[in-house]
């Protein structure tokens, strides 16, 4: 008997705290309807993140455009390489404020020779040994 | 003008070899069928005008050199 009391018990408590309630169709309705305005302001959040983040790089992407047809008037450049092993090797200018890599400004020796630059300075400027961390810093004029 | 890049484990005369670099971001790789001496280059007609020592060793064996040629 006294099995069964706890039995009953446990389903009185189960049904009272645990058991879900059933909704009503106009709470059905209204939980939809909160949900979809939840769905509806990340969206527009997001939607505006991406806004923001499109208008930063664009105004980024200017900006370094501006940079990089301000050094590639000179006939003295100064390009970096993180590998320097073959006219083929990506070259970089340099934002000299941020000393940061400009990537669009992307080239090679190669090119730079069929436009008439000379190497004229070269500096490795790591101490890796290895191929792949071939750092340099390359100075190329023109006349 | 022309630029061509060389790589020798070991430049100490114009007769040491030098070898093509693959140029590769992951890793570049030495193009042991593109081996030749400084002295071919110079026939051809080729200047060295940039010898860049890349190793700290003081080796003959070890003098890495990236070789810059131009014409």
């Amino acid at each position: 008997m006294e099995g069964l009391g706890y039995i009953i018990g446990a389903i009185l408590i189960y049904y009272f705290f645990f058991r879900k309630k059933k909704l009503t169709p106009k709470q059905i309705a209204e939980k939809e309807k909160k949900d979809a305005e939840a769905k509806a302001l990340r969206e527009k959040k997001a939607a505006e993140e991406l806004k923001k983040e499109k208008e930063r790089l664009k105004l980024l992407r200017q900006k370094e455009k501006k940079i990089v047809d301000e050094l590639l008037k000179s006939k003295e450049r100064v390009y970096f390489s993180h590998s320097f092993v073959s006219e083929k090797s990506k070259l970089y200018l340099i934002n000299s404020p941020s000393n940061q890599i400009i990537e669009s400004s992307s080239t090679n020796a190669e090119k730079l020779y069929s436009e008439g630059f000379r190497i004229i300075d070269i500096d490795k400027t790591g101490q890796s040994a290895q191929l792949e961390s071939f750092n340099f810093v390359i100075r190329f004029s023109k006349e | 003008m022309q630029i061509e890049i060389y790589f020798s484990h070991s430049f100490v005369s114009v007769n040491s070899t030098m070898y093509k670099i693959k140029d590769s971001s992951y890793k570049p790789e030495i193009i042991q069928s593109s081996a030749k001496k400084v002295k071919d280059m110079i026939d051809k007609g080729w200047k060295l005008s940039h010898a860049i020592k890349t190793s700290q060793s003081a080796q003959l064996e070890s003098f890495n050199f990236l070789l810059i040629f131009e014409k």
